[in-house]
C-alpha cells in the first residue's frame, strides 16, 4: 500500500503538470444500427413523460396527439 | 431539418426539438448545467445561436425523455396522430425525415432549400481569455462519473466535471481527472487577482487518493476563462470498500474559487459537491479538450 501511495503521488504530480491532448472520437454520422434501442420503439406508444417548453412551463408528451409531430433530439454541442 | 419542417408544416405536422443533455461539453466552451432552470437557459442559447423556426421542449434533468426514446443523442421520431411511434431513427436525417412524410401525407413540391430561409445564426458567446492554463495529458480512455452539487445559496458559477480512467475500474488503480468549468452562460470569468482556485477531496474509506487537496497554479493574467483542471492518481482496496457497495459509496469535494462576472461583481464561493463512483450515462464525451470540434445540431 504504501509503495502504492507514493506511485500515486507520482502520478498526480505528472498529472497537474502534463501537456495536452486526448483520444479524438467520431464525429460522422451513426448508422441506424448503431441505435436498436431506438429503432426498436416503432410501432410503440409514445412514453407519457412530463418536460418542459422552452418557456419553463410544465408540458406532458401525451399532448402530442391529434396530429402527426416530428420530434429531433439535439443539444448545444 | 428547418426546411423539412417549413413544407410540412403546411401539412398539418408539428415539429419540435427535444433539448437534451450535453452529448459533447466544452464544445465551444459549453458546460452541462445542474438544474433545469440552466437547461432552460441552454434552450435558449440553441434558439440564439442556431436561429431556428422549430419549436423547443426541454427534457427534464433526469433525462426521462431522452432514456425513454432510447438514449441516442441526435436521433429522430414521427409520432402519428394517436400517439404510436410510426418512424424511429436513431441518427437525425432530414433526407430520411423528407421520404418518410411524403409517403406519409404527401410530396411537397418544390422543396424549400436552406437558401430560401433567413436563419439568423450567432457565434457562441465571447470568453474571456483562453490558453493560460496548462491541460492535463489524459492517461487513455476515461468515464465521467456521477457529480452531484451540494445545496449552496450562490449559483455555480464553475461546475465540476470528474472522470476516472478505465484501468482505475478494472484494476483499482488508475486516474481521477478533476475539471472545474465556467460556465459560459453565465457570464463569468476568473479572477486571477485573488488566490487561486483550490479544493479538497475527502474519501470512504477504501478509497486513496493523492494529493488530497491542491491548488490551480497563479495564471499571470488578471482573468481568463481556462478550466482548472486535475489528474490525481486513485487507489481501490476491494479488501476493505467490497466491489458491490462501490457505486454506492461518495467522494465529497469542496471547492474555493473567485469568479468576476461581466457586470463587474467578483466574490469568493465555497461549494461542495458529491462524486460517486459510478458512471453517469448522461455526461456526455468531451472530445479533443479545450479545442471547438465536433457537430453541433447536426443535419440542420
Amino acid at each position: 500500500m504504501k509503495l502504492n501511495y507514493f506511485l500515486l503521488r507520482l502520478l498526480a504530480i505528472a498529472g497537474l503538470f502534463g501537456g495536452a491532448s486526448v483520444q479524438a472520437q467520431p464525429s460522422v454520422r451513426q448508422p441506424n444500427a448503431t441505435f436498436p434501442q431506438v429503432t426498436n420503439l416503432q410501432g410503440q406508444e409514445l412514453p407519457e413523460v412530463s418536460v418542459f417548453t422552452a418557456e419553463g412551463k410544465p408540458f406532458s408528451t401525451a399532448k402530442l396527439r391529434g396530429r402527426y409531430t416530428v420530434l429531433v433530439f439535439g443539444c448545444l454541442t | 431539418m428547418e426546411t423539412v419542417a417549413v413544407d410540412y408544416r403546411s401539412q398539418e405536422v408539428e415539429f419540435y426539438y427535444i433539448y437534451k443533455a450535453l452529448a459533447h461539453p466544452e464544445h465551444n466552451g459549453y458546460v452541462q448545467p445542474f438544474t433545469q432552470e440552466e437547461r432552460l437557459l441552454h434552450v435558449a442559447e440553441a434558439k440564439r445561436t442556431l436561429g431556428s423556426e422549430i419549436e423547443w421542449l426541454c427534457d427534464n434533468m433526469k433525462n426521462e425523455l431522452k432514456q425513454a426514446l432510447g438514449g441516442a443523442p441526435n436521433s429522430q421520431f414521427v409520432i402519428d396522430p394517436k400517439g404510436k411511434i410510426v418512424h424511429a431513427s436513431g441518427w437525425s436525417d432530414p433526407v430520411e425525415l423528407r421520404s418518410f412524410l411524403a409517403n406519409l401525407v404527401g410530396e411537397v413540391t418544390p422543396a424549400t432549400t436552406v437558401a430560401d430561409l433567413d436563419l439568423k445564426q450567432l457565434p457562441p458567446p465571447q470568453l474571456a481569455g483562453q490558453g493560460f492554463a496548462v491541460r492535463p495529458q489524459m492517461p487513455g480512455q476515461m468515464r465521467a462519473l456521477l457529480v452531484k452539487p451540494l445545496r449552496s445559496h450562490e449559483q455555480y458559477y464553475v461546475k465540476l466535471r470528474a472522470e476516472v480512467d478505465s484501468r482505475f475500474m478494472q484494476e483499482g488503480l488508475g486516474w481521477m481527472y478533476i475539471g472545474f468549468h465556467l460556465d459560459p452562460l453565465l457570464r463569468v470569468h476568473w479572477n486571477n487577482l485573488a488566490p487561486p482556485l483550490k479544493f479538497r477531496i475527502s474519501t470512504p474509506e477504501g478509497i486513496t487518493v493523492a494529493l488530497a487537496e491542491a491548488s490551480a497554479r497563479k495564471i499571470e493574467v488578471e482573468s481568463d476563462a481556462d478550466p482548472r483542471e486535475f489528474l490525481l492518481g486513485i487507489e481501490w482496496d476491494s479488501n476493505v470498500l467490497p466491489a458491490a457497495s462501490l457505486p454506492a459509496s461518495s467522494l465529497v469535494l469542496e471547492v474555493e474559487y473567485y469568479p468576476c462576472h461581466e457586470k463587474g461583481w467578483c466574490k469568493f464561493i465555497k461549494q461542495s459537491y458529491t462524486i460517486k463512483l459510478q458512471p453517469d450515462r448522461n455526461a456526455g464525451s468531451v472530445r479533443g479538450r479545450g479545442r471547438a470540434v465536433g457537430g453541433q445540431f447536426r443535419n440542420r
